[in-house]
Parts: C-alpha cells; structure tokens; sequence
C-alpha cells in the first residue's frame, strides 16, 4: 500500500523517503494540537478541526441535491449545460474558500523553515508534505459536492454514463488545478516578497474571510448583471464554464473549444503552477534581523486617541495601545477586523435604502439594523479577541489589570469601533427615511441596548480577553462554534424586533426590559470573572 | 573540519557577517563568542544553509555551502537557539521523524536516542507532546536529535539555555567526549563561564568582523592576567583589531 503515495510522490518530482515521514509527522502534530487544546481547555465549546472538515462534507453533500435538481430539470428542458455548470461554478466557490483557507495558511504561516531548514529536506518535499494535508480533504469536499450530480448525469447526459464519465474528470482536473494553483499562487508570493510581506498579503484570505466575499458581490450584483448583459460572450470564457462543456460532448463545437480550452489551462497550471508551487532550491533571501532604532510614527497611533471616550481607565488605555499594535503588526487581525467593520457598515447602508420599502420608515430602519446586528455578532470575536503576542501578554500580565475591567474596556471598543458608526448610520438612514422624532430615537436606544446585551452574552459564551489568545489551527472552527450560539441568540433578538416594529407596546416594553436584561448579564459576568487572572488562553476563576 | 573564506552576510545595508575567514578544526569544541548582535546566530545561520551567503563561503565536512548545500545538512547536527518544535508531536513522534529524515530505520532510532533521553533524564516524557516541555527538555530533545544521525559537525547556538546546573554538566560531558571521538563542534554564546570549561578554541567576532582565531590557551598567554571577562570586553570594544 506504500507503493501508491510513493509513487505519486516520486511523480510529482519529490523524494518519498522525505516526504511521507514529513506528511505522517504534519498529520500526528495537527492532532497532537487539538489535543493539547482540549485537554488545557475543557471548559466551553471545542470541536476538533476533523468535525469541521466533516461539517463542510455535509454541507456540500446538501448542496449537491440542488446540483441533482439542476442536472435533472436541464435535461428534461433540454438544456443540458445546466447541471454541469451549476456543478463547476459550485465546486469553484466551495473548494476556492476551502482550499485558499488551508493551503495558504498552511503554506505561509508554517513555522516548517525554522522546524526543519537544515535538515536534509529540499523544498520541494517540505511543499509536497504541506500539500498533501490539503489535497486530499479537496478531493473529499469534491467527491461530497460531485458525486450524486454524476450519478444522475450518468443517467440523463447525453450521451448517458459518457457525459457522467467525462464530467468526473473534468471535476478532478478542476480540483488539481485550483488546488496547485493556490500553491503556486502561495509559494510565488512568499519568493516574490519575502514571509513577512506575503503573510500580509494573504491576511485577508484567512479565517474564512473569502466566504463574504460573495456578500460583497451581491452589493455589486446590480453593476455586474448589467455589464453581463451588454458583454455575453463573456461566459464563454470563464473556465468553469469550459470544464461544465464536459458534461455535454454532443454539443458540438462549443464543447470541443470547452474541453480544449479547459485542457490547455489544467496543462499549464499543472506544468507551470507545479514548478513554482514545489521550488528545487529555498528562497535566496530570507528575513534579516529586524531594523532596529526608533519606531516612525504610524497611522495606527491614532486608532486609540479616536477610542477615548470608550476606553476608560489603566485597562482602557492597555487596551487601546494592544489594539494599534495588532493593527500595525498583525495584518491578519487587521483583515479581520477591518474586513468587519465594512461589511457591518455596507450591511447597514444597503439593507436600509430608502428606495427599498418607504411604507414604514421604522419597520425598515429597525430590520435593516437586526441584519447588522447579526453580523456583528460574527464579528465580535475578530474585534475583542485580538492574536497573542507574546512580549504584550507579558507586559499586561506582569500589570496584574482587572479582568472585569479588561472586558469592560473590549465592550467599549466594540461601542467605538462597531456601535457608533453604526448608530450613526441609522440616524442618516432614518432622517432619509422620514423617520424623526421619538420612532427615531426608539429605534437607535434599542440597537444600542440590543448591541450592548449581545457583547455581554458574548464574552459570558466565551470569556476571552482581549491580547490573551493565540491563534491557533482550530481557530476559525472554535469561532465558527462561538458564531453560531451568537446566531442562535441573534434569532430571538431578530423575531423581537420583528414585533417591536409591528406593535409599539413591545418596543416600550423591550425598551423598559433590555436595561434590566443587562444590568443581570453584567452582574453574572462580573461574578464568572471576579478574581480572575490573566491565563495564555483564557479567564481562569 | 570547517572553512570560512571570507563569508559575507548583508541584510540591505547591514553587513551581519562580514568577510569572516578562519578554519575550525574536527576533534575539538570551538566557541563562537561575541556580544549581542555580533554575528553569531547569523554566522550559524549560513553554516546550516539557512541563509545564503552575500559574498565568499564556507565548506563544512567538505561541502561547499554554495554548491552542495544538501551535502552539508546532512553532515550537520544543529541545536538552534530559538527550539522551534512541532508542539503537537511527541518527543518520540519528533525523534522518528528527524531519524527517518537522516533514512534511520525505527530500531535504529529507537536504539540511539535511548541512552541519550536516559542521560539527560527525559526518557520517562518522551511519550508527552513537545508543547507541554520546558525549554530546558525541549532543548534535550533537540540535542537528541542533533546527535541521532552521528554527525561529523556539531552546531549549538546557545546550548545551555534554558538547561538546569546537573543538565549543563551532562550536555558539557557529552560534547567533550563527541569532540574525543573526532566531531567538530562549534558552541556559540555570549556566557564565557559556560564556555571556557569545555572549548579549547575560540572564535570571537564583533559587529560581523573577526576579532579573535586561535587557541584559548594562546588567548590567555596573550593577555597575563587579565580573567576572560575583561579579554573579551577589550576584544569587542570598538577599534581593536584582530
């Protein structure tokens, strides 16, 4: 059974003796991690990163029954493109977010050059072994996502099984190239700019983040369908709509252009892509030491300054200061961060249009704030929890601050950062709306009393201070976990300002009942903290 | 045996390493000394081919940095000074690998890194994950590792770091009788009192540029009286040539 990999391995232009170690040893830390991770924290809610990958499995087999619905109603309308196109463009969507999420990270944030540099390992095979933990996770969302679409192609394509056969190697050549083509993408980067830079770079990749991205068309969507319309033949040239002309061989000469034009784009990639993915030789200029001398001013200094109001007292100021800092050196925390302050602030301008329903100004203005609101429960965590670094966590440690008051102080930051300008929206958007006087003022006291309830819920689901977490692999599964309890809660919120937008006597009612509802959150979460310390990971009692 | 001909090491304007020329002979523990930010991690950085040279090179057991540079990993042990471990893996996970790496079979592995793990008194936590060690273990383990493979040349940033008194004596023990048994063996530090028990040679550089090659007895002849302190305090004061 060892032959196979070996082969590929040798296939693939490395050295099996290397590279299978490596990739058994990559497999044995990523679930030594998790493991340590439980057993320090067994407290709240962990889910090792294997369960996500399993999640993700189901949820593309879900999808792969509209892909099924697709191929079946395509061939029954004769149209028998639809199928395979819905298939190619949700294998592109579902295995892009999947796989630039882990092999980018995994290829730019591995601590592997400083683990093994001087061991006799050529790049190459470091790469290859960092490749294999992703590609075969691909291979497994590909299948999940492909296999029942096929199935029915196999049955209603045209020509039957031959269409179905053609297809399945269309989908595996589409995975191969987006797969090496991230690598190339990765690896070309780190050598073009160096680690640091590229890390930067890719910041914004991570964590999922390329999940809202298709949030951020929809925006667009209007623009886009237009430009669509006036340019046609512009799908004819997006490659997932060469390698879907696979599921049709009888379509004439549409299908021979598709399929040669998807075959010459998987040869090049695999060739070209597969040369810059797996370098023979490392990168000729690594990092020197870092400059030393006085720091320059940076636009980061200022971020604190703005936050004043909210960040009260010695915690306050800790708090501030760490925030700059991450912002200046960690781009992934700051691509987080920022990426969320846009989406909330583009979630709020354009789910509060005027134009989308004048009927009732407050209905719309308090809806439009609940869709807001739900995404900042998901950003909560990108904006409290900053990424650890070590030097900070020492300096605030050995401070001996208060915890209730560090968490106090990241409430404020969420109020400086997140509640503000989004209040300040929903006053613009009110006024445009028609919406004075006191529907006006209700509306923007039960954003804030509902923003300032759903932070408590948040920090009492998971306490964690800002500066004292590192990240970790199973991060964006821990936050994912977090995300959907938040959502959960965000339910009841939604369906209460459903009613309060319907009946006023529940809008006065919430506006008597939500100060009380905090007032008991805060006292129970000052007691969960009370004496306190600060830990690596996070608040011990 | 190493050769240094004239290595050079720029980071943009900074010149790290700078035109370092000497030989450092096998059979023998040779100490690479300077103050903070002379050169030293730099220096063992492009001996272990994780930096490329700027300028000149170097040959270790005969490999020649520039053009066999997968010559001289595998000649080389190296304990570095950061310990930067797969913490998710097992002491005996990371030993199987690093051996399988070297292309020793399990037995082998198991047989060398043995007496080593009972000399330095972790075997009872090789089956723990290397994120639950001390520096101090997790620094055993990686001389552990240095040494599977038996290599001709021994390179150790900072090898004491992080390690107990009883520790310090049994690693000193252990690299005396490597440099008996004919290993070239480079220390590198900046505590010349953990030094000058077991080096017979010295290396001292000072912002990249060699200040001092020879003997540590010829070291101490040239400077009567004076305590090893105060002979590197003059070596790496600004002006004092080699």
């Amino acid at each position: 059974m060892k032959r196979l990999p070996a082969g590929i391995v040798r296939a693939a232009g490395g050295d099996p003796a290397a590279v299978l170690p490596l990739l058994q040893a990559l497999r044995q830390d990523a679930r030594g991690l998790y493991e340590e991770l439980r057993t320090h924290n067994s407290r709240g809610l962990r889910i090792p990163p294997s369960a996500m990958h399993i999640i993700g499995l189901v949820l593309a087999s879900l999808g792969s029954v509209f892909l099924v619905v697709a191929v079946a109603v395509g061939a029954q309308r004769g149209q028998p493109l639809l199928g395979p196109l819905a298939l190619c463009v949700a294998q592109v969507v579902f295995l892009a977010s999947s796989l630039v999420g882990q092999v980018v990270p995994a290829l730019l944030c591995a601590d592997d050059e400083r683990v093994v540099g001087w061991w006799p390992i050529a790049p190459r095979d470091l790469i290859l072994a960092r490749l294999g933990t992703v590609l075969m996770p691909g291979l497994q969302l590909t299948a999940a996502l492909a296999a029942a679409p096929l199935v029915t192609l196999m049955i209603t394509g045209r020509p039957p099984v031959l269409a179905g056969l053609l297809l399945a190697v269309a989908v595996l050549l589409q995975t191969l190239v987006l797969a090496v083509g991230a690598a190339a993408l990765a690896t070309t980067l780190v050598r073009a700019v160096g680690t640091r830079q590229a890390r930067r770079l890719a910041a914004p990749l991570v964590d999922g983040n390329l999940a809202v991205l298709p949030l951020l068309l929809m925006w667009a969507a209007e623009p886009l369908i237009g430009f669509y319309e006036r340019h046609p033949w512009l799908g004819h040239w997006l490659p997932p709509v060469w390698f879907a002309r696979w599921g049709d061989p009888l379509a004439g000469p549409d299908a021979w252009r598709g399929m040669a034009l998807s075959a010459a784009l998987s040869a090049l990639v695999l060739v070209v892509g597969w040369r810059l993915a797996t370098p023979r030789t490392a990168p000729a200029d690594r990092e020197g030491p870092a400059p030393s001398g006085r720091r320059r001013a940076h636009w980061t200094d200022v971020v604190p300054l703005l936050l004043r109001p909210w960040l009260r007292g010695r915690e306050g100021w800790v708090t501030g200061r760490l925030l700059a800092a991450h912002l200046r050196d960690d781009w992934r925390f700051g691509a987080n961060a920022l990426l969320n302050c846009v989406l909330l602030t583009g979630m709020l301008w354009f789910h509060t249009r005027p134009e989308g329903d004048g009927a009732d100004p407050a209905l719309d203005l308090l809806l439009g704030g609940t869709q807001t609101l739900l995404l900042m429960t998901v950003s909560i965590p990108f904006l409290v929890a900053f990424s650890s670094t070590p030097k900070a966590l020492w300096v605030v440690a050995m401070a001996d601050l208060d915890a209730g008051r560090l968490l106090a102080a990241q409430r404020g930051l969420v109020r400086g950062l997140a509640l503000v300008p989004l209040l300040a929206i929903m006053l613009v958007r009110g006024l445009e709306l028609g919406a004075v006087g006191l529907p006006l003022a209700v509306a923007l006291a039960l954003m804030a009393l509902e923003c300032e309830l759903l932070l408590l819920l948040a920090q009492r689901v998971q306490p964690v201070l800002a500066f004292s977490r590192a990240y970790t692999r199973d991060q964006s599964a821990q936050t994912t976990v977090r995300g959907m309890v938040l959502f959960g809660l965000l339910v009841g919120v939604a369906a209460l300002n459903f009613g309060a937008a319907a009946w006023a006597s529940l809008r006065y009612g919430l506006l008597g009942a939500l100060p009380l509802a905090i007032f008991g959150v805060r006292h129970l979460l000052d007691r969960h903290v009370a004496g306190s310390r600060l830990n690596v990971s996070e608040i011990v009692g | 045996m190493i050769t240094l001909d004239h290595l050079t090491r720029r980071f943009g304007n900074t010149t790290a390493v700078d035109a370092l020329t000497a030989t450092i002979p096998a059979g023998a523990i040779t100490a690479l000394l300077g103050p903070n930010g002379a050169g030293k991690t730099t220096t063992l950085n492009l001996l272990t081919t994780l930096l490329e040279p700027s300028d000149g090179t170097a040959t270790v057991a005969g490999c020649d940095l520039r053009t066999d540079g997968a010559g001289v990993r595998r000649a080389i042990g190296y304990v570095p000074e950061h310990g930067t471990v797969y913490e998710g893996l097992t002491a005996d996970e990371y030993l199987e690998l690093a051996g399988r790496i070297r292309g020793l079979s399990t037995a082998e592995i198991t047989a060398r890194a043995t007496p080593l793990l009972e000399r330095f008194e972790v075997a009872d936590a090789r089956g723990n994950r290397l994120g639950t060690f001390s520096k101090g273990m997790r620094r055993k383990v990686l001389v552990t590792a240095a040494l599977l493979h038996r290599p001709p040349v021994l390179l150790l940033d900072e090898p004491m770091d992080g390690l107990d008194v009883r520790s310090q004596k049994t690693l000193a023990e252990l690299l005396l009788e490597l440099a008996a048994g004919g290993a070239c063996i480079v220390y590198s530090s900046h505590i010349l009192q953990q030094v000058e028990e077991v080096v017979s040679r010295v290396l001292v550089i000072h912002q990249g540029k060699l200040r001092w090659d020879g003997a540590l007895a010829d070291l101490r002849a040239g400077h009567e009286g004076a305590g090893l302190r105060d002979i590197f305090l003059e070596l790496t004061g600004d002006g004092v040539g080699a």
